[in-house]
């Protein structure tokens, strides 16, 4: 077929190789050229995997391999011709369906708007930052295409160092601290998630099994129960560190406080997004039957999440923490759905997936900008800026609408079939909870509805409207100019209005038609998992 | 009939309106506010149109419908369907709200000309009536899910219009939190309702949980789930209505929806979301039956809002609140009639109360408009330079107590239906709850346009206008309204029942004249008393001070509600705050304490101290010899040597 330019190995590189060309002394200091050459590098990456969605069925011979039986959901396979540790087949391997392809235009998208946005908010080593994210574009599509788990790990560990360079040199006084805790962390899940990993290959290695998802797929139900057992506990390890689940949120909220706007951004919409794409790609997909016996304990850890994340929400008085739960809540939301074992539930996790990575992106936008201006995060000392910037207001208001999951916005039908699924799931029918236990303790999670009304309207009321002389009374005590920027209108630039009318009105535009993602993640969905629904239950 | 295949118009032509109106002004070069008054109008008259057409075909060929549906979204077996369904009920509740969106556009032009915000208000007004179109014509329970939370998305804008004031801020989030605990509960019960239907996959019909045959999935819920379960999963679908109409204890949001501009409360009380509220609860009555214990507990929560509100509008000294505690109460009347079967007068008494309703709006709104002023101290004797007003107000109180006019048809259809079916507990409450009716709406009659005028805007300006220097905009949709009012119920009435007949229930249709009488003439010496006392001032009225406070306070149900809020969103959050800030962080803390103990003991053993290295190499070869022994031990058990 005519699709010979789109390579997945090209994809990963490019933005590789422009990370290294801003990093090689081509560009002197000129920061407009090196930002315009970032920019551009990524709407052109966004273009290119637009294409890959539009070919994506176009060189997959459906026939073919119906015909000799095979299982083969993968497209655009590649695979480097040498093997990096002799004996076992660690090869470098490529493949996309239509889940990775979603994540990887996702990670262009964010990337875009995080470039474009950054102009305002990075003012020192700007040539660093953007080869750094030029970077990490390029590994989070290797991290979203790989096609065998020692690709996979190998770019897992790549994210967690690019992310530690990026949250610590660009960061508030304690960015290094928690960055370094972050990175710990992830290193411990890692960890466990190399020895599943070496677990796999060396049995793979004995059986004469070539390691690809394709084929452990099919193999991975022969597999030793005990190994499968140790290998999900294994890699639900990294994922529960990274996603973050319950007790173990605290690394990630830090990081995502202490971190700078574009990479709060950058973290809570694909970084995070990461382990729920292993947690569907690898723990559900190919050691189902080990994650049917973890899903339900998942299911009740995610409740639970929702909940502690919402109240953590509402006790706060800055705007950006706020946020932060609300990212962390939403996380849990997708856990629910991703481990009900329904359709629905699975399609209204992924199509989360998408739906928070945006809303959270653009409310940490518009909280900066806010900041930007008052260079205060505190509720108690905002209030009444409707006045003064009505078009940031109808924004947010928009924007804090979606966080609230009304419907018509994109939230709204993550968050309707996640919770549905994760109420219907089969699984918890019987388990080693109990029946109606689990159901009891979904609807209780689903109290975050009126949670997240409280934290939401809260965050929108006590900045925008109210009153606002508390900025006014304050400042002049302390004797700032502030005031004087209070009474003037606030402008907004070109690239910050930009930014958050892109991301409001793909809000809306996917809210009211759902079916424009969901479609895709339906062909992912109907071919990949219904089969494990079925021969499940 | 061809004209039913444009249901969908209804839903598109406020969206084009709204999207019109969102147009910034830098880009129109237009007189965009003639323009968006004339889009709003057109929207609505062309839809009131289309109505009637509607209701001329369902009078020709009664108990047919028309539904047609598309799939919002499709993911597995689970699909969400948007659609339009019309039947004799939706079309009667469109045929009520067309008129009144009507006069309530035509009203607002004079009232918000000056005003800023002329075209937020707009669109404001346009997405209110589109969400309720969508209410209307929903076609499953998901939907009026999806348009219950829209409505409750527009009356908080709507009521936080005046967005510079913090006050009305206040007011709008609180509403906006209460309307919340409502789209839980709807959320809940969707949950429960789908659980079972997704069991039988092969028997699922879509949409899922229609409305168009509520009866048949009430009884498969009903025959899986239990009494118990299922009278539950129906009160947390009537929780979602008792929300948004008002009822006791949620009923304070309606205080602060008169900070809204006067027609949109006027919209927000008469014809939306209040409406909204009870006509859910209209739809999903056939699952409702099947549970005895969940329609009692509606018919004693309306009971006691009907008589509560009541109570508090007659202590009330705004305008707006004094019709908005009103409508809660009717609201109040309305469910416990719908509790105790009266199904068909509920229907008849939405819609007619809903027109009397903003028909008062719009005089308040006119009398706000004219005298600046919302407090009644400040009025009084307003008959003698406005009597249009007054006697529109008269019509208004007189139809909305059911002493005559349209109010007199349904609150008679209620009234002999609990008469005929023997609950006289309900109906010696309800006739309780109508006299103070009453008494409130005859005291704000008497306060605004009897008596000696106690404010400051000077009338004699006006004496050489026509029509009292009432601008006809202003006028005209009031008399619409108010000749709807005098006669359409009347129209309506008599072959209501056969109309609205969707359920096979017994129906009570004989009158009861002795009835009628009686509450004539006690409602006749009430307001013969009220007469002497409030205009001759013969007798006078002695408050108890206790009794009022207490009434003044809503019976300390928002003292009460703060007090929750206090307790379980905050004083938790507090709580979890500081969990999370020893224990969990405590936890990663502890990992490092846990690695820094390791090396600390790694650091001990090697003292240099031989006596220790020799410790540690016995200790270690005895561990190996127990191990290995154990291991022997096991095997010889095992083998039996």
């Amino acid at each position: 077929m005519a699709v010979n330019f789109l390579s997945i190995f090209t994809l990963c590189l490019l933005p590789i190789f422009a990370g290294l060309i801003v990093f090689s002394p081509i560009f002197r200091d000129n920061t407009v050229k090196i930002r315009r050459f970032a920019k551009g590098f990524c709407s052109f990456s966004l273009i290119y995997t637009l294409f890959f969605i539009l070919l994506l069925n176009s060189n997959f011979n459906k026939a073919a391999a119906d015909a000799q039986n095979i299982v083969q959901n993968f497209n655009f396979t590649e695979t480097l011709p040498f093997n990096i540790i002799p004996n076992i087949d660690a090869t470098i391997s490529f493949g996309l369906d239509s889940f990775s392809i979603l994540m990887c235009i996702l990670t262009s998208f964010i990337m875009l708007l995080i470039l474009i946005v950054s102009k305002s908010m990075i003012n020192s080593k700007q040539k660093m930052y953007y080869g750094l994210m030029l970077l990490m574009e390029g590994i989070l599509y290797g991290l979203f295409a790989a096609n065998n788990l020692f690709t996979f790990f190998i770019f897992w560990q790549l994210t967690a160092i690019l992310a530690y360079f990026l949250i610590a040199v660009w960061g508030t006084n304690s960015a290094k601290q928690s960055a370094l805790k972050f990175a710990l962390f992830n290193t411990i899940g890692a960890a466990f998630m190399l020895i599943a990993s070496a677990l796999i290959y060396a049995y793979c290695a004995d059986a004469n099994i070539q390691p690809e998802f394709n084929n452990l797929m099919q193999a991975s139900a022969d597999f030793p129960l005990f190994m499968q057992l140790v290998v999900s506990i294994g890699f639900l390890a990294a994922f529960m560190i990274r996603l973050p689940v319950f007790p173990l949120h605290k690394a990630n909220s830090d990081i995502l406080y202490d971190s700078i706007t574009p990479v709060s951004m950058m973290l809570s919409g694909i970084l995070f997004s990461t382990a729920a794409y292993g947690l569907i790609r690898i723990n559900l997909q190919l050691f189902y039957e080990m994650f049917q016996i973890l899903a339900p304990a998942l299911i009740l850890l995610g409740a639970a999440g929702i909940i502690w994340a919402s109240y953590l929400a509402i006790s706060q008085n800055d705007t950006k923490k706020i946020t932060v739960y609300y990212t962390i809540a939403q996380m849990n939301i997708i856990l629910i759905g991703a481990s009900s074992f329904t359709e629905f539930g699975l399609n209204g996790a992924i199509f989360h997936i998408i739906s928070t990575a945006l809303v959270s992106a653009g409310l940490f936008v518009g909280i900066e900008l806010i900041y930007m201006k008052f260079k205060t995060r505190k509720l108690e000392f905002l209030g009444g800026i409707s006045k003064f910037t009505p078009t940031l207001t109808i924004l947010m208001l928009i924007l804090c609408l979606a966080a609230m999951a009304m419907p018509f916005t994109m939230s709204f039908s993550g968050e309707f079939l996640s919770f549905n699924g994760a109420f219907n799931s089969p699984l918890l029918e019987k388990n080693y909870f109990g029946t109606g236990l689990i159901q009891g303790f979904i609807i209780f999670a689903a109290l975050s509805i009126i949670l997240s009304g409280a934290y939401i309207l809260r965050l929108l009321h006590k900045t925008f409207f109210g009153i606002e002389y508390d900025i006014i009374n304050d400042f002049n005590k302390n004797g700032s100019a502030i005031k004087n920027l209070a009474v003037n209108e606030i402008k907004l630039s070109r690239h910050q209005i930009t930014v958050l009318t892109i991301i409001v009105s793909a809000l809306i535009i996917f809210g009211i038609y759902p079916m424009g993602i969901i479609d895709k993640i339906s062909t992912f969905v109907s071919t990949n998992i219904s089969n494990i629904i079925s021969t499940i239950f | 009939m061809d004209i039913i295949q444009n249901l969908w118009m209804l839903l598109i032509l406020p969206l084009l309106a709204t999207f019109f109106t969102c147009i910034p002004n830098a880009y129109v070069s237009l007189p965009k506010r003639r323009i968006t008054l004339f889009l709003a109008i057109f929207s609505s008259g062309l839809s009131m149109l289309l109505t009637l057409f509607c209701l001329k075909y369902l009078q020709n060929n009664p108990g047919d419908f028309f539904e047609s549906n598309i799939t919002f979204l499709n993911a597995g077996i689970f699909k969400i369907h948007l659609g339009v369904l019309l039947d004799n009920v939706s079309a009667y509740m469109l045929g009520v709200l067309y008129p009144i969106s009507l006069a309530v556009i035509v009203f607002s032009y004079k009232y918000m000309k000056n005003e800023e915000g002329f075209s937020r208000y707009f669109a404001y007004l346009n997405m209110l009536v589109f969400s309720m179109t969508g209410l209307i014509l929903s076609t499953n329970l998901i939907q009026s899910c999806i348009f219950l939370e829209l409505i409750g998305l527009f009356s908080y804008l709507s009521i936080g219009f005046y967005y510079k004031k913090p006050e009305t801020q206040r007011a709008a989030r609180k509403t906006f939190l209460i309307f919340k605990i409502g789209d839980f509960a709807i959320f809940a019960s969707i949950l429960g309702f789908t659980y079972f239907l997704l069991q039988d996959i092969e028997n699922l019909l879509y949409p899922i949980l229609s409305l168009n045959d509520v009866s048949s999935w009430g009884l498969m819920a009903y025959v899986q789930l239990g009494p118990g379960l299922y009278a539950a999963l129906c009160l947390l679908a009537a929780l979602a209505a008792l929300v948004k109409s008002a009822q006791v204890p949620f009923q304070m949001w309606i205080s602060d929806a008169s900070d809204a501009p006067a027609p949109l409360s006027a919209l927000i009380n008469g014809a939306i979301t209040i409406t909204a509220g009870i006509y859910l609860l209209i739809r999903i009555y056939p699952a409702m039956i099947l549970s005895p214990i969940a329609l009692k507990t509606i018919a004693a929560v309306g009971i006691i809002t009907a008589i509560m509100c009541a109570a508090i509008a007659l202590v009330q000294s705004d305008i707006k609140k004094i019709l908005s505690f009103s409508t809660a109460s009717q609201a109040g009347i309305m469910l416990a009639a719908l509790g105790c079967g009266a199904y068909s007068g509920t229907v008849l008494h939405l819609g007619m109360h809903g027109i009397a309703k903003v028909m008062m709006f719009l005089i308040a709104g006119i009398i706000i408009h004219k005298t600046f002023t919302r407090n009644i101290k400040f009025l009084g004797g307003l008959r003698e330079y406005t009597p249009i007003l007054a006697a529109g107000w008269l019509l208004g109180c007189i139809s909305i107590t059911g002493i005559f006019f349209s109010g007199f048809y349904s609150k008679e259809m209620i009234l002999s239906h609990i008469y005929g079916s023997g609950q006289f507990v309900y109906l010696s409450l309800i006739i309780i709850a109508i006299l103070l009716t009453v008494l409130y709406l005859f005291r704000s009659y008497f306060l605004i346009f009897e008596g000696q005028y106690k404010g400051s805007y000077d009338f004699s300006i006006d004496e050489d206008k026509p029509y009292d220097g009432i601008n006809l905009f202003m006028l005209i949709p009031s008399a619409f309204l108010a000749f709807l009012c005098a006669f359409l119920g009347g129209f309506v009435a008599p072959n209501f029942q056969r109309y609205v007949f969707i359920i096979k229930q017994k129906f009570y249709l004989t009158r009861h004249p002795e009835l009628e009488i009686s509450m004539f003439i006690i409602c006749g010496i009430i307001i013969y008393f009220m007469w002497q006392i409030y205009t001759l001032k013969k007798f006078k009225i002695k408050r108890i001070r206790l009794i009022y406070k207490f009434i003044v306070l809503q019976f300390y149900i928002v003292k009460f509600f703060e007090y929750v809020y206090k307790i379980l969103i905050k004083g938790i959050a507090k709580i979890i705050k500081v969990l999370d800030k020893y224990v969990i962080s405590g936890f990663y803390l502890l990992i490092g304490q846990v690695a820094r103990f390791g090396g600390y003991l790694t650091l001990r053993l090697q003292n240099g101290s031989i006596n220790s290295y020799i410790f540690c190499f016995f200790a270690f070869i005895l561990a190996i010899l127990i191990c290995t022994t154990m291991v022997y031990l096991k095997g010889l058990m095992q083998y039996g040597g």
